[in-house]
């Protein structure tokens, strides 16, 4: 992980310092409320429906034990002993008190942490792959990019003031699990034929009101020009992007107006001027970035124990929780805050506890948050699996559905969030107490369900399996079910099915639409296979027939 | 009221220096005013550059306006609401591209906590819209000792510069 030196610690407390005395001239009137909003959102802080909300960083979705526990204390201390985490793998409070904001971020410097741009027009965390540096399949580890990137980003002089929020996503695998096709940037790693690290770059991918799939402006960008390239695409869409309508101003908007080859060709008049410049990478700087993530000090693995007498309840954790690695012996295991009657992402002080006391006894540490709003032990001893099922069971984290139907991305939605539509936690309740029987959910496998209060599409509607979008007709809630959304390699964007339809008839209408998989599918194909096979019309057809 | 601050932090009482308004079709026969591209453009021969500045909008291509900006001594950026952060690239380019080497003045709405980015992009005076004190705007001028991203201060980013 990375380790803060001097010059971290120094900007960070400063950064701290610096938000206390806005806050406190907000409170005493010399700020407008104005002129306090872009400041409070630059440092993660809405005021929300009920009470403020505080969004703080998690960088690449890495966190350790010590700061588990830290903001397990804070939680405690400064709200309500719970905390929520995002589908941009940061953490957020629900009900901090304004005034003490600052003494949280305090706190939270002690460990390391900020919500330094977690909000506002500005470059937000920049989110990775989960499965960083351990995938089988991996080209490169996008870690120390990621970090190359949150320095690069964090206060940047020219970029607080953008026209719109800007999300940056890295991958250093194929699969890529970091959504880099749905985010303003996407950055991939690639090696070229001589074996040069370098990223492909997309632009112009985003959810929201105008969903849209980033489109490659670089195929092969060496890696030591990466920040020159990035301030040249930012630099154009500073001045550029749209600011007569925030429903426009993303640089999605500006990629689609302009095309893509129109809006490259800008970005490379603008590099010209910057490229070979100080600001480029030194070979010095990347072998700092990748020290911090190298490989822990695996053990040799010991003859692997054989699983057959374990219960079934077991096997099917084991199938659905754990993935392979890279290293022989060691494997991830998902631990899923996803149990039926739990909002999905949140977790109490104590578990935040639990889940440090689990890394620390069985994977260095080290943990990573997940952009589905789950928990990840990277490096466990394939032979520690059975006493840590056991573990998991008792602090609530082993239910067997990580990547099934009740694996849910949600949005906190109208329960808390004042731009919600319609409430979205008692769907993914309803969904997930229909959905309670394990059997089933393990003969229905991959699916992804994704729930947004609004079209603002926090929940990742359009990129589920299934998606389900809360609308407001006349005051009253509706849900819109689309189909076919992917987020990964294969990324898509879902269909609507039809009219939408009351809260209560949703688990209905899921139910429907996987009897039409479990019908129609061939032996071994995906939820999303067959749906791609068939077309939308069998389950529209299905679903509207039983309707009427 | 506005307030005149430079980078030191010392404001200015004294200073001649306006924006031409919009609607202000005759601003070129004052002096030491900041006139518009256009306007530069329609009576360039007759202004003097030591009492007439440049005005840059957003709007404004100043790779267009290279060759007035190697002559001009004295330069400023509009900001139409403190929010549009559009002036912080201009300022990059005209001292970064094309290496504008006059006084750089940040004009319009801007408020105390954007002065430490607006230096850092190549500013050197600021129009301030703001009740604050004079002493409590020297807080504004250094919030931070260290930066990641290089700046006049240092021209190279911190990763170059790091022990």
């Amino acid at each position: 992980m990375y380790i803060y030196d001097q010059h971290d610690k120094t900007l960070l407390s400063e950064r701290v310092t610096q938000f206390r005395s806005q806050m406190q001239r907000y409170l005493d009137g010399a700020l407008s409320d104005t002129e306090f909003l872009p400041l409070r959102l630059q440092n993660g802080l809405y005021v929300q429906r009920l009470a403020p909300m505080l969004r703080i960083n998690i960088p690449y979705g890495m966190l350790s034990s010590t700061q588990l526990r830290r903001l397990a204390q804070i939680t405690r201390t400064y709200d309500k002993g719970y905390a929520h985490f995002t589908t941009r793998q940061n953490i957020q409070l629900n009900w901090p008190v304004l005034e003490e904001v600052p003494d949280i971020l305090a706190e939270l410097a002690e460990v390391e942490m900020h919500a330094i741009q977690s909000s506002g027009n500005c470059i937000r965390n920049i989110t990775s792959d989960e499965m960083a540096g351990i995938a089988p399949d991996e080209i490169a580890d996008p870690r120390p990019w990621c970090e190359i990137l949150r320095q690069w980003s964090t206060l940047h002089p020219e970029f607080a003031f953008l026209p719109r929020k800007f999300k940056i996503a890295v991958s250093g695998s194929p699969a890529d699990q970091a959504a880099t096709q749905v985010h303003d940037i996407g950055l991939q790693l690639q090696k070229d034929e001589q074996g040069e690290i370098g990223f492909r770059v997309l632009v112009g991918g985003g959810l929201g009101r105008t969903p849209m799939i980033g489109e490659v402006i670089k195929e092969f960008l060496p890696a030591r020009h990466l920040l020159t390239y990035l301030d040249a695409i930012l630099r154009v869409y500073n001045r550029y992007g749209r600011r007569d309508n925030k429903y426009k101003a993303r640089i999605k908007i500006l990629v689609k107006a302009w095309t893509p080859k129109v809006f490259a060709e800008r970005v490379e008049e603008e590099w010209r001027h910057a490229k070979d410049g100080l600001a480029t990478l030194t070979d010095e700087e990347i072998l700092r970035a990748a020290a911090f993530f190298t490989a822990p000090n695996y053990r040799s693995p010991k003859d692997p124990v054989a699983f057959d007498a374990m219960p079934l309840a077991f096997q099917r954790w084991r199938d659905r929780n754990v993935r392979a690695h890279k290293m022989p012996g060691y494997c991830a295991v998902f631990l899923s805050l996803k149990p039926t009657g739990v909002a999905p992402g949140d977790v109490t002080d104590h578990q935040l506890e639990v889940i440090a006391d689990l890394a620390d006894e069985y994977s260095f540490g080290e943990v990573r948050i997940t952009h589905q709003q789950n928990v990840v032990l990277a490096d466990v001893l394939h032979n520690d699996l059975p006493e840590l099922w056991q573990r998991a069971r008792d602090a609530g984290f082993a239910t067997p559905n990580i990547g099934t139907l009740t694996d849910m991305i949600c949005c906190p939605g109208g329960d808390f969030c004042s731009l919600a539509n319609a409430k979205s936690i008692p769907i993914a309740e309803a969904v997930q107490r229909r959905f309670d029987d394990m059997d089933y959910l393990y003969d229905v496998g991959d699916v992804t369900l994704n729930i947004s209060g609004c079209m603002n599409a926090c929940g990742h509607h359009h990129v589920g399996n299934i998606g389900i979008l809360g609308v407001d007709k006349k005051g009253e809630e509706f849900y819109q079910i689309q189909l076919g959304g992917s987020a990964g390699s294969d990324a898509a964007l879902g269909a609507v099915l039809g009219p939408s339809f009351f809260a209560d008839q949703v688990p209905d209408v899921i139910e429907q639409i996987l009897r039409v998989y479990v019908d129609q599918r061939i032996e071994g194909e995906r939820f999303i296979d067959t749906q791609r096979r068939i077309g939308i019309a069998p389950f529209k057809e299905s679903v509207y027939v039983k309707a009427a | 009221m506005s307030k005149l601050l430079d980078k030191r932090g010392q404001v200015a009482t004294d200073d001649p220096w306006r924006a031409a308004g919009a609607e202000q079709s005759d601003a070129h026969t004052e002096e030491y005013i900041f006139l518009p591209a256009a306007c530069w453009r329609e009576h360039g021969g007759v202004l003097d550059t030591d009492v007439h500045g440049l005005l840059l909008t957003g709007e404004d291509e100043p790779m267009a306006l290279a060759t007035l900006l190697s002559r001009i001594k004295h330069a400023a950026i509009q900001f139409p609401v403190f929010s549009d952060g559009r002036g912080f690239s201009l300022a990059c380019i005209l001292r970064g591209q094309l290496e504008y080497s006059g006084t750089l003045r940040a004009v319009g709405h801007i408020i105390p906590d954007q002065i430490f980015s607006l230096i850092r992009c190549g500013f050197d005076t600021f129009e301030i819209s703001c009740d604050t004190e004079e002493q409590a705007l020297m807080t504004f001028i250094k919030p931070f000792n260290v930066t990641y991203q290089a700046c006049l201060e240092y021209p190279e980013p911190l990763f170059r510069r790091r022990i």
